[in-house]
């Protein structure tokens, strides 16, 4: 049995390292995209070994859905810029310099080869000397466990990773939070939106999964998020569930969806941090400290919180795999 | 039992192992993109073996993440089917056939 083990994980380690390998060194950017795909399945699985099933929940539903549909549709785009740049048809604004153009042009003129492995040589033994001394500084403790386990009973949450992320360490949570946000920002800080554009749908295969597929992923983003309280789940595993279900609406729509509207969108968008930090400052004005909880009331703000939380990393991920600001916004 | 449903995960990853050549080699988008949709199904199924293998029950959670959301790049995927791809692409110009086997390894 352990024996089974030992050899399903040094298989696995070969195969994530081969796959990372062929991924980074493939010349076909599609062929890069699915072996990336089947990267974060291995990973999934590693996590799986590593006895976190929490992250890879997470891994499963960012790698095996977000992920992959959005290198996809940003090779679509790739392509399609191409094309109309074979096409000889002329451009309206000028090539920008720091724009997609850019890009293509570092992807497919790369500069000419050098065949010097110095740089890289002295890059591996920086990098491999300060893996060592830090596994050689590693200090000889039994982690974190034994005190997480003797303040169960007040985080008022039965999951250990739970209750770390949203009450001993919601500091941490709090700023990964601000952080998507902030990536949201900068995302649509770049230009207006130019939305992935709707097709007619090939068949009727694709509307009829659609249809089954959306209403179960909602369910299953809500049961996750439910579990994260007892067993691993929570905001961001149900986030990344219910952002991927709405990137599949974005990608199969058959004709043009009118829009959220910007106020409501930028509430949702903002809802997780900005209840958080009302909670937070709630929990110093009554004397428990910044992101501090009275026992009685833990269960329920961190419900509250997660809810709000959820809702934030869904349309956060939706909004980035659109990217850009919402048209007709910034007059 | 539980040796026998580690024994049969094995398996199940070493196919997958195998079936990467099916996406190294192509030829062509949709070979490469099916080997990675049936990697999805083979991955749900190793994780619901381990979840009976290592008596984690979390994982089944996993596997119903996994079996739902990999059809998201099928989607993407399938979307990108009738789009006008000029033959001279360099985006699509390195492809397996008009390479030697060499670069292929």
């Amino acid at each position: 049995m352990s024996l089974l083990l030992v050899i399903f994980d040094l298989v696995l380690l070969a195969g994530i390292i081969g796959v990372a390998w062929r991924c980074l060194a493939s010349t076909d950017l599609f062929r890069a995209v699915v072996l990336f795909i089947t990267f974060g399945l291995l990973l999934a699985l590693a996590w799986v070994r590593l006895e976190a099933p929490d992250i890879a929940l997470a891994e499963a539903a960012i790698g095996a859905g977000i992920t992959g549909a959005l290198l996809l549709v940003t090779l679509e785009r790739l392509r399609s810029i191409m094309a109309e740049r074979h096409s000889g048809r002329p451009h309206t604004p000028p090539p920008d310099p720091s724009g997609p153009h850019a890009l293509l042009r570092a992807l497919h003129d790369p500069p000419p080869e050098r065949h010097s492995f110095f740089p890289a040589l002295i890059f591996a033994l920086v990098v491999g000397s300060l893996l060592v001394t830090a596994l050689w500084h590693q200090p000889q403790s039994t982690g974190l466990e034994p005190v997480v386990d003797a303040h169960m009973d007040v985080s008022g949450v039965d999951h250990p990773i739970t209750a770390v992320l949203l009450n001993f360490r919601a500091y941490d949570t709090f700023l990964e939070l601000a952080i998507v946000l902030i990536a949201l920002l900068g995302a649509w800080s770049l230009g207006r939106h130019d939305l992935i554009p709707a097709r007619p749908a090939p068949g009727p295969i694709l509307p009829g999964t659609l249809r089954l597929l959306v209403p179960v992923a909602i369910v299953t983003g809500v049961y996750v998020l439910w579990a994260g309280s007892h067993a691993p789940g929570g905001a961001f595993q149900a986030g990344a569930i219910l952002g991927a279900a709405g990137i599949l609406l974005v990608l199969a729509r058959p004709r043009q969806l009118p829009m959220a509207p910007g106020i409501p969108l930028r509430l949702g968008i903002t809802a997780g941090v900005a209840l958080f930090l009302l909670v937070g400052l709630y929990g110093l004005g009554a004397g428990h400290g910044f992101l501090g909880y009275a026992d009685a009331w833990a269960y329920p703000l961190i419900i509250l919180i997660e809810v709000a939380a959820t809702l934030s990393i869904a349309l956060t991920l939706v909004a980035l795999f659109v990217a850009g600001r919402p048209a007709g916004d910034d007059a | 039992m539980s040796a026998f449903y580690l024994a049969a995960a094995l398996f199940l990853l070493a196919t997958i192992l195998l079936g990467l050549i099916r996406v190294l080699r192509g030829p062509g988008s949709g070979d490469r993109m099916l080997a990675a949709q049936l990697f999805g199904t083979t991955g749900v199924t190793i994780l619901l073996l381990l979840s009976m293998a290592l008596g984690e029950s979390a994982l089944v959670d996993v596997a119903l993440v996994f079996a739902l959301l990999a059809v998201v790049a099928a989607v993407a995927f399938v979307r990108q089917h009738g789009l006008p791809e000029p033959p001279d692409t360099p985006v699509h110009r390195q492809h397996p056939e008009d390479r030697g086997p060499r670069d292929d390894r």
